[in-house]
């Protein structure tokens, strides 16, 4: 039988010593270190995630609350639109026309045949008016007829300008007469 | 009596201070990683403990944002609410059409029209995403006078990239002599650049 020195008793209880010391250090490390570092990195995590959708969310609520508050107000503002940059019925067509003529006649342009059309079916009470408007003139009158469309006080939409032959057929400041016709669109309320 | 270091067995003891001294040092880092863990773990628990309340805090108001947002959206989705929306958005897009700045676009043509290229026909197009796209239809002598506008269009600041949609070689008609290009050119344009 092998036997054991004194010194070597005591080398096997110092392993021992060292060992369980590893052993404790393992156990804390997964048991206490690990999971108070996860702890911390994950009230972190949650709290950068939490911020950023709170900023998102505080957006969207002031995003709603702005509608909310354009629909309290919207019948008041839609009166107030509608009655200064829209025709009445009663009056429809005979403000139309004469107030484009004024300012055909104010340009300094010519106007040709014009053909309007009225949408049958109101949409929130507003018929739709277009027309082909074919104007001509020189170059600046012809620029100065759309700028005054433009900044009148009833809404004349411009939707598509078609440069007609006739004309110089050319779309420079030095063209001396040009032919346009405008698609036009306003609105007649009930 | 005087000792003597003598040993005097027949099976001479190992040589025990290499791993005494290695065991030492083991010991002496075990105990450094103790320390290192004891301190870490006391920290993290101290930092952990001092965010908890805000974290708390954070769910809290992200919770109550979330039930106010919940309100608003059940608020809006009402029929009567969504007849309205739907008005101001139709009412919106004839302000957005109206404010268009068709003397800009001619002054901005005025400058980039190559002499040769006569334009035809301009559109706006109001997108769904509040981007404006025009519909250019230009004629020109040849392709070299369409990429001359092309080129100029693109490098103005309030025009896109340019997209040419057909190209159609014509014969001869009123101010136009035959084999004239018809082209049409579709390119975002940015108002608001204009401006700035």
């Amino acid at each position: 039988m092998k036997r054991t020195f004194r010194r070597q008793r005591h080398l096997y209880i110092f392993a021992g010593l060292v060992g369980a010391v590893a052993i404790i250090n393992i156990l804390f490390f997964l048991i206490l270190y690990r999971p108070a570092r996860s702890e911390y990195v994950r009230l972190q995590e949650s709290i950068s995630r939490l911020r950023a959708e709170r900023l998102m969310r505080q957006r969207q609520v002031e995003q709603k609350e702005r509608i909310a508050a354009q629909l309290e107000t919207s019948g008041k503002d839609r009166f107030a639109l509608v009655t200064k940059h829209f025709i009445p019925k009663n009056v429809g067509y005979a403000q139309i026309v004469p107030e484009l003529d004024g300012l055909v006649a104010r340009t300094g342009v010519r106007k040709t045949t014009v053909n309007f059309s009225t949408d049958e079916t109101p949409r929130y009470g507003l018929s739709l008016v277009k027309s082909n408007y074919p104007v001509q003139g020189n170059y600046p009158n012809v620029v100065n007829f759309i700028k005054q469309l433009e900044s009148s006080e009833t809404f004349y939409i411009i939707t598509q300008v078609d440069v007609r032959t006739g004309g110089d057929n050319s779309f420079q400041p030095n063209a001396g007469n040009i032919v346009l016709a405008l698609n036009l669109e306003t609105y007649i309320y009930q | 009596m005087g000792k003597f270091d003598l040993n005097l067995s027949t099976q001479p003891f190992p040589a025990y201070q290499v791993k005494t001294l290695l065991l030492t040092l083991g010991l002496i880092v075990l105990g450094a990683l103790s320390a290192w863990q004891a301190y870490g773990f006391i920290q993290y628990s101290k930092l952990a403990g001092q965010i908890r309340g805000e974290a708390q805090g954070a769910q809290v108001e992200a919770e109550a944002l979330a039930r106010r947002l919940a309100d608003m959206e059940l608020k809006l989705s009402r029929p009567e609410a969504m007849q309205k929306l739907n008005e101001i958005a139709f009412l919106n897009d004839i302000i957005a059409r109206k404010s268009f700045s068709w003397t800009r676009i001619f002054a901005n043509l005025e400058k980039l029209m190559p002499d040769d290229v006569h334009l035809v026909s301009l559109r706006p197009n109001f997108l769904d995403t509040g981007e404006v796209r025009l519909d250019i239809d230009v004629r020109g002598r040849s392709m070299a006078d369409i990429k001359q506008l092309i080129e100029a269009l693109q490098s103005h600041s309030a025009f896109g990239l340019v997209q040419v949609d057909t190209e159609t070689k014509k014969d001869a008609g009123p101010n136009m002599a035959s084999g004239d290009l018809a082209v049409t050119l579709r390119v975002p344009y940015h108002q608001e650049r204009e401006s700035q």
